[in-house]
């Protein structure tokens, strides 16, 4: 296809980042060969690990050994590119992976050497590395325990970051399994430094939410979109076009506000967004269509075919953001549509906000409401059918089983429409977050997060929900729902047995220090629960998933049949917990817990003889 | 493994066994019971042997190592034969002397205390303040019955082993007494310790420090129950012994030793680890049964197991599975005709006997049924007109005592223990539990190690198969599918992840983790 304007040809290149075929911008290679092709800059920000890993190369010659990790995509090439061009001032050669560079420093010559393609770095013979990619493991081995002017950086996937140390031959010299057992512990417990000459930088560790930022900024801003204005004739970029609709959805407050928001919950919920995955959600946001051949659309005629149809509104934004546009084992490949789809948004609802999707508009009292969440669509993004279906819902006459799934999913959609442009304060107005799998995400990040952040505690009000969510969990007993203090017991067999009343200490919420506390080591990282008794205390991460289940055990539900997978866990934090705590039953009687109507507790102490 | 020198003839009489075929290969005995009691009879054993000072010490096959085990007789009475006590304390309308006066007389009545006891309670009356406090110590141990709801008897009814007094041993009421009964306590749980006994000295060394708490009886739940007995110590019953493991040495032993000695390591509160003691018991007891079997067809390794980690809906995975089970739970019957056919019949006088044109048929028979008795102590008289016929009817009665016994026990095991399940379907299959899983996992992860890592472990170690590499090299072509093996992994993962013990680190990268050993 012959790309001749400039608006096609930025198209063109982000639609290189998009979920086209497989390898596509995978790898910065690829993308420098594409933009070079089309003699526009790629996408391009300055990397948050950037400082990371300059800082094991300062002027004054105090090097480290770097091993730079991260899922595909990440940016390792991209960051040592840059290192070099910042140590030597020149660009990098990049030849089968390999890279050597001379640095004279006040302390004397350094020599670096740089890995970042290991795949074709490494040849092995019988499963095995060869010897000569041994020694050179071995050389940064001695580098990164001993002494010595030479230096390494490996820039390797988590995946090939155990491949290498798997085809390790048997005989391996014990320096190199000392690196390789002190990579994969700095690896697995996120942290970075081994002595002060071996760093890990573990790319997955920069939070989401700041990729997700830089990433909004480099597709959003860029001079190209001027297209808009200067190609206006072209039906790819005419005001009624899908990708005009969607780019000025995409750009408004709420909406970026949202995915940043989105971002973050994927860090407290166990889920790591690279870069490429972000980009490429961006990509099919903006550019997908089902309609499309290979569902993101192509400049050129199938763009003119596709604008002409006018069914912009297949391709909107709150679609083909979760993927809707592209087939399911598609999305499933990819970490970043997983994670959207686990979170079930619109797949939810409460029965308030069926009767306002529903019969907002013609109900007085709802009126209001309705107008100022629904009826709400500056970018023609709503399906134009939807109230005809609508109406036929109401009147009853949706009776084939086709028809209600299909009137089903436009309403899912509609309230993941509403669900994407409601600012903040309407998600809180309107329990929007009810619509989803997280009911709680908001007060996690509102009322759990920002205080931290402030360098607070998050509010009193917060601690005891949690602390009730805890008790009745732990205990199994139905106690209060604003607890004061955590109760730990522990079962007559066992101590996670599913009713434990065998009462074994409280822990204060306003003793000093606090029994219970939610702190947070560093920026970024997952809030963590402290529970302190003695001079002894029991950590344990509050992920979103964690939280939203005691918030709703706290609310009422039922632990072991809400989520057997989430009692379990909590079952083992108590496990830790108690032994940790050094929690242990007196010698000379036991306590049941009584639980009275209110939800507070008695303690019937039952004595043991002494025989 | 089945050298002769490895293994030495049972120590004593063979009078109560159909033959000793079974018995032979894989011990006296491995039969089915429930599986609650296999922990519980190992934990008897082992409370017995370390009040004789010899817990875990090392035996041998040809000794018999007798222990004697509590009875617990009043306590047992009291929790399960003990049926109007909520009447009388309702009754009573809070006067604690009708309730303690009417509940006495109903108890010398109903209880059941054999010759050694009375059936008098009335020792409770100084230790409790008043009765409702009986009661309400009474109602917290029924909370602890072991398989509550089963319709066994009170003799046969348990509690979980809070402590060596609630640790007894199964009778059955006789007459005025009681008798052992071996259909609860199968022995099985005395060959899992018997396994133990031979392991290496310090794995041995190891549990011994760590299980020895659990029968200190001056602990406060121990007490609890003493509470309820009226003697300082419970009562007991006699000497047992008699339980019979074939071999010297096995790679088993070692195994199970070392898996239990990892999990009572993590220093879990009070007898929180017995609970994953139990699965992981019956899971290698369960591959002791085909590792032995495996050694008398020549082929001396564990047989590959493939787990299907429980999918939506058949696949290949599913299939493997199911053919791979089927293919192990072969190998007993095979190894069963295999010992036979090295024992009883490559007897040289036997096929000189038996080739003897001077003798007839009745007389060869005659010569057959005694050298049957000889090898394998057959009790039965099987009608046969020839030899040949004999030797039909014998095959097909070993088949059956197997299948009966050893083999059923073996399925009864693998059931219980997790590994096994008709979950979705209505085959059995290696279906691997949840709870199995995370057995497993406390018992070999001590430091996060990388999910490949962790799968090609649980292969070397155990030969389980769950991923699509394990499954290509232990496969055969038609069986294996690439993407089927792959999202068996995945789902093993998923399982995981959301018990807690794996952590995604990137699509490439899962690390397995031990949520009980960050202990600082």
């Amino acid at each position: 296809m012959a790309v001749r304007t400039k608006g096609e040809k930025w198209i063109r290149l982000l639609r290189g980042y998009g979920p086209v075929a497989d390898n596509e911008a995978m790898q910065a290679e690829h993308v420098d060969k594409l933009a070079s092709h089309l003699a526009i800059p790629k996408l391009a920000f300055a990397h948050p690990a950037r400082k990371l890993l300059l800082d094991c190369f300062p002027p004054t010659g105090a090097y480290r050994n770097v091993v730079l990790t991260g899922t595909a995509g990440e940016g390792k090439t991209s960051l040592c590119f840059e290192l070099v061009y910042a140590l030597t001032n020149s660009v990098a050669k990049g030849s089968n992976g390999v890279e050597e560079i001379s640095i004279n420093t006040p302390i004397g010559p350094r020599k670096i050497t740089l890995i970042y393609d290991v795949t074709a770095w490494r040849k092995k013979t019988d499963g095995l590395l060869s010897k000569e990619h041994v020694a050179v493991l071995e050389r940064m081995a001695e580098s990164s325990f001993g002494a010595g002017q030479e230096f390494f950086v490996l820039a390797v996937n988590d995946g090939q970051m155990h491949e290498v140390f798997r085809a390790l031959p048997p005989d391996a010299p014990e320096l190199l399994r000392r690196l390789e057992t002190s990579l994969i512990g700095l690896h697995a417990r996120g942290e970075s430094d081994s002595g002060d000459r071996l760093r890990l930088v573990n790319l997955s560790m920069v939070p989401s939410e700041e990729i997700m930022n830089l990433c909004l900024a480099a597709v959003l801003e860029r001079p190209e979109w001027q297209c808009f204005e200067e190609e206006r004739d072209n039906p790819l970029f005419s005001e009624s076009s899908s990708l005009s609709r969607n780019y000025r959805t995409l750009n408004t407050p709420e909406v970026r506000s949202k995915l940043v928001m989105l971002a973050r919950i994927a860090d407290v919920t166990g889920h790591h967004l690279p870069t490429r995955g972000v980009l490429c959600l961006l990509s099919n946001a903006l550019l997908g269509h089902p309609d499309a051949r290979d569902r993101v659309i192509r400049p050129g005629a199938e763009a003119t075919a596709i604008g002409k149809e006018g069914a912009a509104h297949k391709a909107a934004l709150h679609r083909t953001l979760f993927g809707a546009n592209l087939g399911v084992n598609n999305r499933r490949k990819r970490e970043i549509y997983r994670f959207l789809s686990m979170l079930h948004i619109g797949d939810e609802t409460t029965n308030d906000l069926d009767e306002l999707f529903i019969f907002g508009s013609r109900d007085q009292e709802l009126k209001a409401s309705y107008d100022e969440l629904v009826a709400t669509d500056p970018f023609s993004q709503r399906n134009p059918d939807f109230d005809n279906l609508l109406k036929r819902y109401i009147r009853g006459d949706i009776n084939s089983e086709d028809e209600t799934t299909l009137f089903l999913a436009e309403l899912a959609a509609e309230r993941r429409r509403v669900f994407l442009q409601a600012s903040n304060l309407q998600l809180q107005k309107y329990s929007l977050w009810r619509i989803s799998v997280f009911h709680h995400a908001r007060e996690y990040l509102d009322e759990i997060l920002k205080p931290l952040e402030a360098g607070k505690s998050p509010a009193r009000l917060h601690l005891r929900k949690l602390a009730s969510g805890l008790n009745r969990i732990w205990t199994g007993l139905l106690l209060a729902d604003n607890a004061n203090e955590v109760y730990l017991a522990t079962g007559l067999d066992l101590t996670t047995s599913p009713v434990s009343d065998i009462y074994l200490s409280q822990l204060e919420l306003d003793a000093e220090p606090p029994g219970l506390a939610i702190v947070r080591k560093e920026a970024g990282s997952v809030p963590e629960v402290v529970l302190r008794s003695n001079s002894n205390e029991f950590r344990f991460q509050l992920t979103l998933p964690r939280f939203e289940f005691l918030c709703r055990v706290a609310d009422g539900a039922m632990p072991s049949s809400f989520s057997r997978e989430s009692c379990a866990d909590f079952m083992s934090l108590k496990q830790r917990c108690l032994r940790d705590l050094r929690l242990k039953t007196s010698s000379r009687s036991l306590h049941l817990i009584d639980v009275h109507g209110s939800g507070s507790i008695q303690r019937l102490p039952i004595h043991i003889a002494e025989q | 493994m089945i050298d002769p020198t490895n293994t030495e003839p049972y120590f004593g009489s063979k009078d109560r066994n159909e033959a000793w075929i079974s018995e032979a290969i894989w011990g006296h005995r491995l039969e089915r019971q429930p599986f609650s009691a296999l922990m519980l009879e190992f934990l008897g054993m082992a409370e017995g042997m370390f009040r004789q000072d010899k817990l875990l010490a090392d035996t041998l096959p040809g000794e018999n190592p007798e222990y004697v085990a509590n009875r617990s007789l009043q306590l047992r009475n009291l929790l399960f034969n003990n049926p109007r006590m909520e009447e009388i304390l309702r009754n009573a309308h809070g006067s604690d002397e009708d309730a303690w006066v009417e509940w006495l007389r109903v108890m010398k009545e109903g209880a059941s205390l054999g010759e050694h006891l009375a059936a008098d309670f009335s020792y409770l009356r100084g230790r409790f303040d008043t009765f409702g406090e009986l009661v309400s110590v009474i109602r917290l141990l029924r909370r602890i019955t072991v398989d509550p709801g089963s319709e066994r008897s009170w003799t046969t009814q348990f509690l979980f082993p809070i402590g060596p007094a609630a640790l007894y041993e199964a009778i059955l009421e006789k007459g005025d007494g009681f008798e052992r009964t071996r259909r609860v306590f199968t022995r099985t749980g005395e060959i899992a310790y018997l396994m133990l006994s031979r392991a290496s000295e310090p794995l041995r060394a190891k549990i011994r420090e760590r299980l020895a708490p659990s029968f200190n009886p001056a602990t406060s739940r121990n007490r609890l129950v003493m509470r309820l007995i009226s003697s300082p110590i419970p009562d007991r019953g006699d000497s047992k012994g008699g339980t019979y493991l074939p071999y010297k040495r096995h790679p088993a032993y070692e195994r199970l030793a070392e898996d239990v000695a990892a999990v009572l390591c993590l220093k879990l509160p009070d007898q929180d680890s017995f609970q994953y003691l139990q699965p992981l018991l019956g899971f290698h007891l369960y591959l002791y049964g085909i590792e032995t079997a495996n050694c008398w067809l020549g082929d001396c390794r564990l047989p590959s197991i493939t787990c299907e980690i429980l999918a939506p809906r058949s696949d290949l995975v599913r299939k493997a599975a199911v053919g791979s089970y089927l293919q192990n739970d072969g190998l007993g019957a095979m190894a069963v005709r295999k010992f036979l056919k090295t024992n009883v019949f490559s007897d040289l006088d036997l096929a000189k006997t038996l080739e003897n044109p001077a003798l007839d048929e009745l007389a060869k028979k005659e010569y057959l049924a005694e050298h049957l008795v000889r090898t394998v102590s057959l009790k039965k008289d099987m009608e046969a007109t020839d030899a040949k016929m004999l030797t039909e009817k014998f095959y097909n009665f070993a088949n059956r005592l197997y299948r009966d016994g050893t083999a059923d026990g073996m399925t009864a095991l693998a059931t219980g223990c997790g590994l096994v399940s008709k979950r979705g379907t209505n085959r059995y299959r290696y279906a691997p539990t949840d709870e199995l899983l995370r057995a497993l996992v406390l018992a070999n992860v001590r430091t996060p190690m990388e999910e490949s890592a962790f799968l090609r472990h649980l292969h070397s170690r155990y030969r389980m198969v769950v991923g699509p590499k394990e499954a290509k090299a232990e496969l055969l072509t038609y069986q294996f599918d690439e993407t089927d093996f792959k999202r068996n992994r995945d789902r093993f993962a998923q399982h995981l992840i959301g018990m807690g013990l794996a952590q995604r680190m990137s699509d490439s990268c899962t690390y397995i983790m031990n949520p009980m050993e960050s202990q600082t």
